[in-house]
């Protein structure tokens, strides 16, 4: 336990310092942008920011990915209130009630409610955080190949399963995944493999051309095929920003409730912020004791959603950074962000490499406050960007990916894979396959590879060493588990949504 | 039967068999791995024929290209892809900044953006990507052949 405070201590000294506060101020700010811009995801944004932090600290670097993270979710609550358009799919319930609000004159009151419940939920998961991340690891130390071959399937399983409209499809886009994986040198016998001598394919498919083409390019394809739709005007607000004690209060039990569902949905590989929302939404409507107000601007309404969606933050980083397995697609980019340094998700991010696991925790604690104070204060200044064109955005993110994927071996082939995976993302956004499940089949793809080959190599290629541990049969459970939750999720989602 | 879903089909197979040629060029130990992903992903692929199959002889093959392509702006689409594959062209021969200067103008200047707000995107642009990407990341941006 000392041990564990010290770490936690001396992660706050690191966070502190003026680089990395200075880096989780302007990845706050670039989050909250594209989380208020209409179209914009919290994955795009964090694919495309991940090649600025390759030549810097990895702490820093995952502080500037996890602020950018908390500040789109939250972002998309500013254009949900003030246009009546979620920024991200994760501020949909807010849009409710927010927008309501802001139709009664009272837009600053909904802006501060959703700021102060987006803050404490976000803070109230990092409890949830620092105290669940080292005891999963802890467990993860007793994994050997056969465990980690189950764990890269039961990864694979749960996100093609639930984040998919159809499971089938979703299983599809992951083995595409697997599949594309295979591409560089053998890992076990040192043979390049499909790469048709081209040696930029002999390390495997980079995975951050991957993520910005899948994630970042494919919204450039997406935003292009449509009519460049005109923003409505922001609602003007003069109100105090702000809350009374009252009303602090009477949010302080709905806040509890959210945080308690969004680190639930966090934690459970598959679901995410956009379920939460709905979730925390339903849950405050349930326990109102001004149930008259929900669909006509409540502020318990706003509070619910907002809350729970950025409680989902720091629980869907537990299972990433602990087992490797994302929570949802953007914690699958933060993941891509960890491998890009260097680092492997698991163990020893909390042994080998504590001093950046426990700096990134303190930054991302400190991230929340800046998102308070960024949020507070710059609001009206956010409401004016969310009505950036389509037409600017368009050509705009497509020189940041291309910049972006250049610049990590400066090499102009991975530009042009960039963009063959921005042509795959559009298309598998079209006909319904997984752009979160191709590339948790990149990413995982090699984990399981050396996993089953290890272990085959090791039992003289019997394959009961696959099911030889308690842990595996757990495993074995959970990768059950994973074919069956979309079910469950289904109809949650459904039952939510109605 | 959905028209969209008969060429993910399509697709899938297709990619399977495109592996499974390069495969037999594999050394035999390399081989197995990748034959069994292949493997899956064939056997993914042929449970969900077999889910449409029932659809397939209830109502022949649907064309839903209208949902899927709702409000598709060919035009504008395919323009937008033709200067963004222009300016990969373009990029080893030009440079970088001129290429996107080129680039921005152009694309902007279809999709009908105000002059004042091109110009403040290219400023503003600019500016971002020369002090993030050349001073800060200090990433050697291509030159091009011509001003070499």
């Amino acid at each position: 336990m000392p041990d564990s405070l010290n770490l936690i201590a001396m992660g706050f000294m690191h966070a502190l310092s003026p680089v990395n506060l200075l880096a989780m101020f302007l990845a706050t700010v670039v989050g909250i942008v594209i989380g208020c811009l209409p179209g914009l995801s919290a994955a795009m944004g964090v694919a495309l920011l991940l090649p600025v932090t390759f030549g810097m600290d990895p702490a820093t670097g995952l502080i500037i990915l996890g602020g950018v993270y908390c500040g789109a979710i939250f972002g998309g609550s500013i254009s949900a209130i003030l246009i009546h358009t979620p920024g991200t799919p994760a501020s949909a319930a807010t849009a409710i009630d927010g927008y309501q609000l802001t139709l009664q004159g009272k837009a600053a009151k909904a802006i501060s409610v959703a700021c102060i419940a987006s803050f404490f939920g976000g803070l109230l998961s990092c409890i949830s955080l620092y105290s669940f991340s080292p005891l999963l690891a802890q467990l993860a130390m007793k994994f050997k190949s056969p465990e980690y071959f189950w764990l890269s399937l039961f990864g694979l399983t749960i996100i093609a399963g639930v984040s998919s409209e159809s499971m089938l499809k979703g299983l599809m886009s992951g083995f595409l995944g697997l599949l594309l994986s295979t591409v560089g040198m053998d890992p076990m016998e040192g043979v390049p493999r499909f790469t048709f001598d081209y040696s930029i394919l002999d390390s495997g498919i980079n995975t951050t051309c991957a993520l910005i083409g899948l994630f970042s390019m494919s919204q450039v394809l997406i935003l292009a095929e449509k009519s460049i739709a005109k923003r409505a005007k922001p609602a003007a607000f003069t109100g105090r920003i702000g809350l009374t004690g009252k009303e602090i209060r009477r949010l302080s039990p709905t806040v509890v409730r959210s945080w308690i569902i969004g680190n639930l949905v966090g934690i459970l590989p598959g679901a995410g912020a956009s379920i939460a929302c709905f979730m925390g939404y339903n849950e405050a409507k349930r326990f109102s004791k001004h149930k008259e107000e929900f669909g006509h601007g409540s502020i318990e309404g706003i509070a619910g959603s907002e809350a729970a969606n950025n409680a989902v933050t720091g629980g869907s980083l537990i299972p990433t950074l602990t087992l490797g397995i994302p929570g949802e697609s953007v914690t699958a980019v933060l993941m891509g962000g960890l491998i890009i340094h260097g680092l492997q998700p698991g163990p020893e991010l909390f042994t080998t490499y504590a001093n950046m696991t426990y700096t990134f925790f303190g930054g991302f604690v400190l991230i929340q406050f800046c998102m308070l104070a960024v949020g507070l204060f710059g609001c009206k200044g956010f409401a004016q960007i969310a009505r950036l064109s389509d037409a600017i955005l368009i050509p705009a993110i497509f020189l940041l990916c291309v910049v972006g994927s250049y610049a990590i071996h400066n090499n102009y082939q991975e530009v042009v894979i960039m963009l063959l995976f921005g042509f795959l993302g559009w298309l598998s956004h079209k006909f319904g396959l997984n752009q979160a499940a191709i590339v948790l089949g990149l990413i995982l793809g090699p984990i399981g590879e050396k996993g089953l080959r290890r272990a085959l190599m090791l039992s003289d290629g019997d394959p009961s060493i696959l099911v030889s541990t308690p842990l595996c049969w757990m495993l074995v459970g959970l990768c059950v588990f994973g074919l069956l939750s979309p079910l469950l999720m289904g109809r949650m989602g459904h039952g939510l949504k109605k | 039967m959905k028209l969209s879903d008969s060429l993910v089909i399509l697709f899938m197979y297709g990619v399977c068999l495109f592996f499974y040629i390069l495969i037999g060029d594999l050394p035999e130990d390399s081989r197995t791995y990748p034959l069994t992903i292949v493997a899956g992903l064939a056997v993914l692929t042929t449970c969900f024929l077999l889910r449409q199959i029932p659809l397939l002889f209830r109502s022949g093959i649907r064309n839903d290209f209208p949902v899927v392509f709702d409000a598709f702006l060919g035009r504008q689409f395919f323009v937008i892809c033709l200067l963004c594959v222009a300016f990969l062209a373009l990029l080893p021969i030009t440079g970088f900044y001129v290429t996107a200067l080129i680039f921005l103008i152009l694309a902007m200047f279809f999709l009908r953006v105000p002059l004042p707000h091109l110009c403040a995107t290219i400023a503003v642009l600019g500016a971002l990507i020369y002090v993030v990407f050349t001073l800060f990341l200090k990433v050697p941006m291509p030159v091009g052949t011509l001003f070499q």
